[in-house]
């Protein structure tokens, strides 16, 4: 616990809060800044469960996936079509079913990407190691043929998804109106966090991917296959992008193949701005992102994504290896 | 600890043996033909000038930088091709230049990774405290706020919480306080006593004096001396041409004589 | 002198400077040799499309900076030259200040880019880029009383290049001497004169300090060049020929519009170009454009044609469909990266290296991007 409270911590957490407190002196009324507080959160945690899987990817095996959208346009396709043939469930008013129908929805998602995962791994990735630009060269290629592949099987129409109704509508909150699908949102999020949080900490597994964001080699040297160790890593970074691709299409109510290159741009900044390799620095990274966003959208809607890019711009000249910079050893 | 443990004793005289290793790094030739071998349950050092490629040697016998030609056997196993986790597997024990220890894990969490099996043996581990009492003072912190000296240690200490075969050792002692080198040496004697075959990169020639019976002598990518430690010393021509740092060994100098060694 | 028109860079390949000869024979008659439309259009489109690509080729293949802003500074200049002409009015004058006033935008920013590029990795700059871009685009897109938002902007170029100005009475191979003339030969030159420009300036010590520094930035900087100051320089040389492209083209095309230059696409197509051509070769440039060009009209038309075959069989009639361009598109690039890493001209090259038993001139093959 001592090595939390250590300085290089503190001040991205004070600037994460810095920012809604920021927020709230622009935004005059509390009950709009609570709704977009909670629009913000929502979107951020939906953002940190597509970066999470990149950033490990990146951070451990400097690999970069330009074509991590694709797992992300997988899973959200994959929840629509099971969404779609569950329309009993998905239109009861019991929250059960609904979340029951969404689980089933995500687990196929998650297997889904997850497997695409490995072909990606295995038929592109593994020929380019070491090698950035053929890596965002032949990731970014996959990732065309992908999206492609998915318009031609389901057409370039845009799909409509919507909530449960169990999970749609909208609460109060302190006078503010909260939707009821925002608070399910960071739920999970916060439980998909304290689940990678666990096996990060607590298992062997954690202990040698933790190790080997920070010197592969020297892990290798320990006698552990990391290269085994990134096939997982890599298959479950993409089940989680399309895990979050479902929620994420939940939240927009729409679904078109251009999902993934959409929040691939937001996914590489969150990225940067954490640092790659922590899932904290991911974590912070993405409520910064989505919470700045949020409210830059009410305030000045056009600036909003050159905000972000500034923001950005200014953490890196600050902190070059992002936020919460993982140090490679030797 | 100090006795040979179980299936430690070898049938084969030569635990390790580098025949004509050639190593490119880029375009640099680093190793241009090393040729050598350590005697099983030994203690070699090999010693050399800054840039002979002694670091190199260690991490192409781990296999972290990959041999461009000739064999390395150990135990008359061809290693040269194996990937680096396979190699460690086969029971080596490695301390890197840079010392390697993860900052971001505690002491703990950096003991418990070196313990392939999984567990820590309780007493082994408390053999170690014996030597290394930082380590469980610090047993809970962040191994990236431990001082230089108790970095070194935690290295170590890793490469031995379970007994290896062969230990790789690159320059122990860097930066660590007189005190504690005498602790170092005890710990590398004990696990020498129960069967562990070492190879020591030392660029102070004192602990190379008091560890080593054997010493392999590096110049330009090449070999230029194998063999014993008191043919070595006696051999002026060899201390003088070869070492380069002439002027300042002391030729009759016994272990511990406090004398150290500036290297170029 | 063709050793010093080419700054001792010859093609090296017997293929390769046939393949070469025709492309630059076919644009520079290509407003003789068919009706003028699609063909000169697409002439234009490779001229254009060439220094875009060459200048790209500086940055990745020389500096080993990934870069991808390099088509926002072709947008820069396509709008600063449709801006003023719109809202200005068609002169000389107006068209002048335009370019320059694109150029000056360029270069502050290629400056800014290239010193903060010294502070974060190379994969980190990348994605930086391509942040950039995208908000780029974004805002293009977003300020509809400059830009024209989404539908672009229409305007009149100055009475010189028009069609109205007849220059000669009477006709070259039955073509009417105009100002459209004037036009394409005026690109055609500049493009010319700044890929030389570009081939001189990789050949040059300048040149080699920048390979330097992409093999070992530390080395390079150890041994005295100020390895900012070289990738400022870099970048913004490279900024300002892409920007020069794009003003160029928006003045053929009398519309500037983000489909035409902010659109992730052509990022794409300047990247495939590059890898198809040969990274770290310029030649590649005009290979990989050539290719592209070709491709993108008749490997289309093939598809189209297959496609009107495939009607009625499922899966084929989805794959040939004209919409799903991108799909091969992407395959190709998967393909490229593959198998063909050094690209056409290395392949060349390289045969032709190892046919003639020639020692080859050491070359950038292949491309380690250095922390």
């Amino acid at each position: 616990m001592r090595s939390l409270i250590t300085n290089e911590r503190v001040w991205p957490i004070g600037l994460l809060l810095a920012v809604p407190a920021l927020a709230l002196t622009c935004i005059w009324s509390p009950g709009t800044w609570l709704t977009l507080t909670f629009a913000g959160l929502a979107s951020g945690i939906m953002l940190f469960i597509m970066a999470s899987g990149l950033s490990m990817i990146f951070g451990l095996m400097d690999v970069l996936n330009f074509g991590h959208g694709a797992f992300i346009t997988i899973g959200a396709y994959t929840g629509w079509v099971v969404l779609g043939l569950l329309g009993g469930p998905v239109s009861s008013t019991h929250i059960s079913l609904n979340v029951l129908s969404i689980v089933a929805a995500s687990g196929l998602a998650i297997l889904c990407a997850g497997l695409f995962g490995l072909l990606f791994e295995r038929v592109l990735v593994r020929k380019v190691y070491g090698d950035h630009l053929k890596q965002i060269l032949i990731t970014l290629g996959g990732a065309i043929v992908i999206e492609q592949l998915v318009m031609m099987i389901w057409g370039p129409q845009e799909k409509t998804l919507g909530l449960p109704v169990g999970l749609s509508g909208t609460i109060s909150i302190a006078g503010a109106t909260i939707e009821r699908y925002r608070v399910f949102v960071i739920a999970i999020g916060l439980a998909v966090l304290l689940a990678m949080h666990l096996v990060l900490t607590r298992t062997r597994l954690g202990l040698i991917i933790r190790a080997g964001v920070q010197d592969r080699e020297m892990v290798e040297a320990l006698g552990y296959r990391i290269d085994r160790v990134f096939v997982l890593v890599f298959m479950a970074g993409a089940g989680l992008a399309g895990f979050g691709g479902v929620l994420w299409t939940l939240s927009e109510g729409s679904l078109n193949s251009a999902i993934g290159s959409r929040t691939l741009v937001l996914i590489l900044i969150v990225i940067m701005i954490g640092g790659p390799g922590s899932i904290a620095g991911t974590f912070v990274a993405s409520l910064l992102v989505a919470l700045m966003g949020s409210y830059m959208v009410y305030l000045a809607p056009k600036v909003a994504l050159a905000t972000t890019v500034l923001l950005m711009v200014s953490i890196l000249m600050w902190r070059p290896g992002g936020l919460f910079a993982q140090g490679k050893g030797g | 600890m100090g006795v040979p443990a179980p299936g430690m004793v070898e049938m084969t005289e030569t635990a390790l043996a580098l025949t004509d290793v050639h190593t490119h790094i880029g375009q640099f030739h680093i190793l241009q033909g090393v040729t050598f071998a350590i005697r099983t349950g030994g203690i070699t050092a090999l010693v050399g000038r800054n840039g002979a490629g002694k670091t190199t040697t260690l991490r192409t016998i781990m296999g972290l930088w990959k041999a461009s030609r000739g064999t390395i056997t150990v135990r008359d196993r061809s290693i040269t091709a194996l990937p680096t986790a396979e190699i460690a597997r086969l029971g080596f024990g490695y301390v890197p230049e840079n010392i390697g220890i993860f900052g971001q894990l505690t002491v703990r969490e950096n003991m418990i990774l070196a313990a392939r099996s999984g567990n820590l043996d309780r007493d082994r581990l408390a053999r170690l405290f014996g030597y290394f009492p930082p380590l469980e003072q610090f047993w809970n912190m962040s191994a990236g706020h431990l001082s230089g000296g108790q970095k070194q240690m935690l290295s170590i200490a890793r490469a031995i919480i379970q007994p290896r075969q062969i230990l790789l050792m690159d320059e122990p002692t860097k930066g660590v306080a007189p005190g504690i080198i005498d602790a170092i040496v005890e710990a590398l004697r004990d696990c020498n006593r129960e069967g562990t075959t070492i190879l020591l990169v030392e660029q102070n020639y004192d602990v190379a004096l008091a560890l080593a019976e054997d010493v392999v002598l590096m110049d330009g990518g090449k070999v230029k001396y194998a063999g014993a430690m008191e043919a070595f010393q006696s051999d002026p021509k060899l201390g003088e041409s070869a070492l380069g740092f002439a002027a300042a060994l002391d030729l009759n100098a016994r272990p511990g004589s406090g004398r150290l060694v500036e290297s170029i | 002198m063709n050793h010093n028109i080419l700054s001792s860079d010859m093609p090296r390949s017997l293929v390769l400077s046939t393949l070469l000869l025709v492309v630059c024979v076919f644009l520079a008659i290509a407003p003789f040799a068919a009706p003028a439309g699609p063909v000169v259009g697409g002439a234009v489109k490779a001229l254009v499309m060439i220094v875009v690509v060459a200048s790209f080729d500086v940055l990745i293949g020389y500096t080993g900076i990934i870069s991808f802003a390099h088509t926002a500074f072709f947008a820069v200049g396509a709008y600063s030259v449709g801006i003023s002409l719109r809202h200005f009015g068609p002169e000389l004058s107006v068209l002048f200040i335009g370019f320059v006033g694109g150029l000056i935008v360029t270069v502050l920013a290629a400056g800014l880019i290239g010193f903060c590029s010294m502070r974060v990795r190379t994969v980190f700059f990348a994605m930086i880029t391509l942040a950039a871009a995208s908000a780029l685009s974004l805002f293009v897109l977003q300020f509809y009383a400059l830009t024209g938002g989404p539908d672009g902007l229409v305007f009149q170029i100055p009475k010189i290049f028009r069609p109205s100005n007849i220059m000669l009475t009477h006709k070259i191979f039955d073509r009417t001497i105009n100002g459209t003339f004037l036009l394409y030969y005026s690109i055609f030159v500049v493009c010319g004169v700044v890929s030389l420009f570009l081939l001189r300036l990789v050949n040059s010590p300048f040149g080699r300090v920048l390979q330097a520094v992409r093999e070992n930035e530390m080395r390079a900087e150890a041994i005295g060049f100020r390895v900012l100051i070289y990738r400022v320089q870099v970048s913004c040389i490279a900024a300002c020929c892409a920007c020069l492209a794009g003003g160029l083209y928006a003045l053929w095309l009398r519309y500037v519009g983000p489909d035409t230059t902010v659109s992730l696409q052509i990022m794409l197509d300047v990247l495939l170009m590059v890898v198809i051509g040969g990274i770290g070769t310029i030649y590649g440039a005009v290979v990989g454009v050539a290719f592209f060009v070709l491709a993108e009209t008749y490997l289309r038309l093939g598809i189209a044609a297959l496609h009107e075959h495939a009607v009625g069989i499922p899966g084929l009639d989805a794959l040939t469909d004209p919409n799903r361009w991108l799909l091969w598109l992407g395959l190709l690039f998967v393909l490229s990266v593959y198998f063909f890493p050094d690209g056409v001209v290395g392949t060349l090259r390289r045969r032709s290296a190892s046919r003639g038993k020639r020692a080859a001139k050491s070359k950038p093959d292949t491309i380690r991007i250095g922390r």
